[in-house]
């Protein structure tokens, strides 16, 4: 199954990914075969059936607290400077980006 | 001296050794061996060295150490390690230097380990062979004409080749059992929640776990032991008592129920390799174990399973590399034609850095996860596979349940040996089946680990893959020493 491009240019645009010419080619090859194999999960029968998100029943922090959340306690975290380090921009003490408004 | 984490950790305590020794052989032994190999992407030369020099003062003081004093552990490079380039195999992290510690890598210091640096790996953990690293496929130093497996590859390799006696990896459908069994040495994927995985660069949140490799069992058991626990950090981290896995490993295997499940040795086995892990079935029953045969009928479906959910997590999780927060960041070509021309510059850099970052597998698996995540295929794709994991894991309960069920299910850890480099690249579809063993254990959530099984008459390793129930490390290492120390060519015997 070949994935046309008029499919898959959406989904690029969704996941912000801008892809050649040639990028499109060969994903719209590979991605339409492998989304054909996944379709074989049609025949499983799942009438009834749980949906599971993650697997291991999560005993989280907030059960001890009773409240279903984690107890709010102000902690040491990431130093302002440190986070700031790896931007590849930085303005003002924040992370630049480029326009995005007109 | 690098043989044996245990062995390397005695020395260092008694003062048979100084940790600054055992620091210098693992520097010399992977400048002597990484060119070749490709396993280390950053050796931390200085860091490693200062590390050893505070456990040797340290000792010096007759302060206690650590378990795992002096012992050189190698890190995947997916995870942080302070002031140490992390690149997650990726051009997009190419020149990122993480601020802070993951809990692991935290633990491991406490425990007064060496971390001589970060290994090789598929991009994002995104592979099966270590051929989707932006920095060149690591070797299996069994043979350097194959893969040494993936993601995990580089980590692999460091302990196949002597470099290190351990290190950590990842495993999120297979990627620390799937290279040690194509190595030949132990590879543990713990209980998903069991170690922390904050710090751990994600690929797939609910099914991405850090592990241990080791040249033993007991060198496993004792890295496990050492980065298990809560992480009030990482919310999926449960609140389990650590037991004691290095005990667990000189507890009796007689009278314990071993499940060996038929579709685990279905069409696509290697004859050797299948051939080599009923002879180790045997030899367990021959050990005292009761073999059952087991039914895990949904096996069939855990590759297109996986790789829905698991592309799925990865689209939102890689959303986060945009060029705004850390790592690459690359200004939009306006004259070329293409894709970026009506966006807004925010969204053109966005598209830009994307497209240049991000290498061929790791946008595949974003385009699929964005696919069956999108309006219109959430419900025939991802709460589809989200029902079919339940049945999955399902199976797996059935087979452990009650007085009737098994301690732990033993089959192969892949269906092939080591396949060269280069076999599979042109054939994504082929590359995802060689997980085939190893993901159905993934998507239940369920401790597993490959020992090494015996090799095939080529010489290439085989590993023995054993599953076991949620929590229950201890049986499963009880077993694989059982194995170890029974296992023909330890034994000597032919």
């Amino acid at each position: 199954m070949n994935f046309e491009l008029s499919r898959l240019r959406p989904i690029a645009n969704l996941a912000e990914l801008s892809l050649s010419p040639a990028e499109e080619a060969a994903f719209a090859g590979d991605v339409g075969r492998i989304l054909s194999y996944m379709t074989e999960l049609e025949t499983v029968d799942t009438t009834g059936i749980v949906a599971t998100a993650n697997m291991v029943e999560c005993e989280l922090e907030s059960k001890r607290s009773g409240d279903g959340w984690r107890v709010d306690i102000v902690a040491e975290g990431l130093a302002h400077d440190d986070a700031l380090r790896g931007a590849p921009s930085v303005e003002s003490e924040g992370f630049a980006v480029p326009s995005f408004v007109e | 001296m690098l043989d044996d984490v245990l062995l390397t950790a005695s020395r260092v305590r008694t003062g048979e050794v100084k940790a600054l020794d055992v620091a210098k052989q693992a520097l010399a032994r992977i400048d002597e061996r990484n060119g070749e190999l490709n396993a280390f992407l950053t050796v931390a030369r200085e860091e490693v060295l200062e590390q050893a020099r505070g456990v040797d003062a340290k000792r010096e003081r007759g302060e206690p150490l650590g378990i795992l004093a002096g012992v050189p552990i190698a890190l995947k490079d997916a995870l942080c390690m302070r002031n140490t380039r992390t690149t997650a195999g990726s051009k997009m992290l190419a020149q990122w230097v993480s601020p802070y510690d993951a809990t692991v890598v935290a633990r491991l210091r406490q425990a007064d380990a060496l971390l001589p640096g970060k290994t090789n790996m598929d991009e994002f953990a995104m592979g099966s062979s270590n051929e989707n690293s932006a920095y060149g496929p690591v070797r299996n130093p069994i043979d350097p004409s194959r893969t040494p497996g993936g993601s995990s590859g580089g980590s692999a390799a460091a302990v196949a080749s002597g470099m290190t006696p351990a290190a950590l990896g990842s495993d999120t459908g297979g990627s620390i059992r799937q290279p040690a069994a194509f190595t030949g040495t132990v590879g543990v994927k713990p209980t998903y929640g069991r170690v922390s995985r904050f710090g751990l660069v994600a690929f797939a949140s609910s099914l991405d776990q850090v592990g241990p490799f080791a040249t033993t069992v007991r060198g496993a058991a004792r890295v496990l032991s050492v980065i298990s626990g809560h992480d009030e950090r990482d919310m999926s981290s449960l609140w389990a008592k650590v037991d004691d896995f290095e005990a667990a490993c000189e507890n009796r295997v007689r009278g314990l129920r071993i499940g060996v499940p038929e579709e685990y040795f279905a069409k696509g086995l290697d004859p050797e390799v299948e051939a080599n892990v009923r002879a180790a079935i045997r030899r367990l029953e021959s050990e005292g174990c009761t073999v059952v045969n087991v039914r895990l009928p949904h096996t069939r479906h855990a590759v297109a399973t996986y790789y829905v959910l698991a592309t799925a997590e990865a689209s939102s999780n890689l959303a986060r590399f945009d060029g705004v927060r850390y790592g690459l960041r690359v200004a939009p070509d306006r004259d070329a034609a293409g894709s970026n021309v009506d966006k807004s510059p925010l969204r053109a850099m966005y598209g830009a850095t994307r497209d240049a970052g991000f290498g061929t597998e790791v946008k595949r698996r974003i385009l699929l996860g964005t696919y069956v995540l999108s309006a219109g295929h959430f419900d025939a794709f991802y709460l589809k596979a989200q029902k079919v994991r339940t049945l999955i894991r399902r199976d797996f309960d059935e087979a452990f349940a009650g007085p009737e069920g098994v301690d732990a299910i033993v089959c192969p850890t892949a269906p092939t040996p080591a396949f060269k480099l280069g076999a599979k690249t042109e054939d994504p579809l082929s590359m995802y089946l060689e997980d085939v063993y190893t993901l159905p254990a993934s998507l239940a959530g369920l401790p597993a680990m490959s020992v090494p099984c015996t090799p095939t008459r080529e010489g290439l390793p085989v590993g023995l893959q054993i599953i076991a129930p949620t929590l229950r490390e201890t049986s499963m290492f009880a077993i694989a020493a059982a194995w170890e120390s029974a296992r023909p060519s330890a034994s000597g015997q032919a």
